[in-house]
């Protein structure tokens, strides 16, 4: 989602921001490729988000969630590497591309989860309720 | 005419589900079970499922510990147990593209997918909102979405604008901005009259049945559409099957289980049998001779 907002300084706060963006530009570059029709400014967005990410990884590598950091990099990578070998109607984007992004967002939120409680919520059922 | 039998299959379920989230404004009243199932349609040339369920391998431990969700079984289990190769299934109608209806479209892999075309377009509006507003894709998947993106790049996803055809008489009907903004119901008119497989366009008979049974609509418990087109959506809908709520299909309602046939299986989960197409087999006839 845009615009980017400036990152906090704890390593649990940088995970759960530059997690929430991944899943945000994953859902929209999903929808894109599903959708064919790129937004302009996307590739631009999702080199900033993985530049963010490099940045965190590099800062936290000795940290407790350097593991956790790291995924959020490859995740990104993964992302924008699918985004830069698609056409702007997404028809070039390959199975592999796909496939890789996939995995990683899922490695990325699985270790999330270990850290933040799971955003996820079935239809209505908050946890308030 | 094309004509199927229909069939609806319990996955997993809720043990205590806030009766608010199914009927709104119902607070501090408590909680119903509330089973997680999908529909099964088949004729002699297609076999189709009315949403997919979850994949619990990605979500099943999360879920099971933050909301009781339980008793998951996959489609190789609850399908295959009344014969029918998750492999063959043909066409995968999502109602709506919430993780837990639609998060098991990988579990169909042969299945070409028919989802409305606004229900994906709203999620590039929501990329242009703050970081703030992400609440509203609160049960949207961004894997499942580009496993949707993997199927449209293979041709097997259809994107559909309002009310389509998709099978022969199977038709896809939009509920934008309800639910979600791109739900929908489906309907079949059929030698034994009309169905409407609701999705969460309603959780349970009471959304049309209302306090006391008065009849009085009472929408579902969250809408990121609006409530107004909840209420509009189930008048469409009652309309639809002539004010005959027993030919609605909620996935969600513990009272399918007493309104049309079923069978319990030994791990509890439910199967119901609601109509059988022409010259077809009973499967809840062959159960119960095999039990």
């Amino acid at each position: 989602m845009s615009p980017v907002a400036p990152l906090e300084r704890s390593d649990a706060a940088v995970l759960g921001t530059l997690y929430a963006r991944n899943k945000a530009l994953a859902l929209s570059v999903g929808a894109w490729l599903t959708l064919g029709r790129r937004p302009a400014e996307a590739p631009a967005e999702l080199r900033r988000h993985l530049a963010e990410c490099e940045e965190a990884a590099r800062e936290g590598a000795d940290g407790e969630l350097a593991e956790h950091l790291t995924a959020c990099r490859d995740a990104a990578a993964d992302l924008a590497a699918l985004v830069a070998a698609s056409g702007p109607d997404g028809t070039a984007s390959s199975r592999e591309r796909i496939a890789a992004a996939r995995a990683s967002h899922r490695r990325l939120r699985r270790l999330v989860w270990d850290v933040f409680d799971c955003e996820y919520t079935p239809c209505g059922h908050e946890r308030s309720n | 005419m094309s004509d199927y039998s229909i069939w609806i299959v319990e996955y997993a379920r809720v043990k205590e589900y806030p009766v608010s989230a199914a009927l709104y404004g119902r607070h501090n009243q408590g909680s119903l079970i509330l089973p997680y199932c999908y529909g099964v349609l088949q004729s002699d040339d297609h076999l189709a499922v009315v949403d997919t369920g979850f994949d619990y391998a990605e979500f099943g431990k999360v879920l099971a510990d933050s909301y009781g969700v339980s008793d998951w079984q996959p489609p190789e289990v609850v399908l295959s147990r009344i014969g029918i190769d998750p492999a063959a299934v043909d066409t995968v109608i999502l109602t709506h593209n919430h993780f837990d209806h639609a998060g098991g479209v990988d579990l169909f892999p042969n299945a070409h997918v028919y989802l409305q075309s606004r229900e994906v377009q709203n999620y590039m509006y929501l990329r242009g909102l703050p970081e703030r507003m992400q609440w509203l894709t609160t049960a949207v998947d961004p894997d499942l979405m580009l496993s949707l993106a993997e199927r449209m790049r293979d041709g097997k996803l259809t994107l559909i604008d309002g009310e389509a055809e998709v099978l022969p008489g199977v038709w896809c009907r939009p509920a934008h901005d309800t639910h979600t903004a791109g739900s929908q119901f489906v309907t079949l008119d059929q030698h034994d009259g009309r169905w409407l497989l609701a999705g969460d366009n309603c959780y349970t008979y009471d959304n049309f049945l209302g306090s006391e049974e008065d009849g009085k609509f009472v929408p579902i418990g969250l809408a990121f559409g609006s409530m107004q087109e909840c209420v509009l959506t189930m008048e469409e809908m009652y309309t639809w099957v002539g004010e005959d709520v027993t030919r609605i299909v909620p996935f969600h309602a513990l009272e399918m289980w007493d309104k049309f046939p079923t069978h319990v299986f030994d791990d509890t989960l439910h199967f119901a049998e609601l109509s059988v197409a022409p010259g077809t087999a009973s499967k809840l006839e062959a159960l119960h001779v095999a039990a």
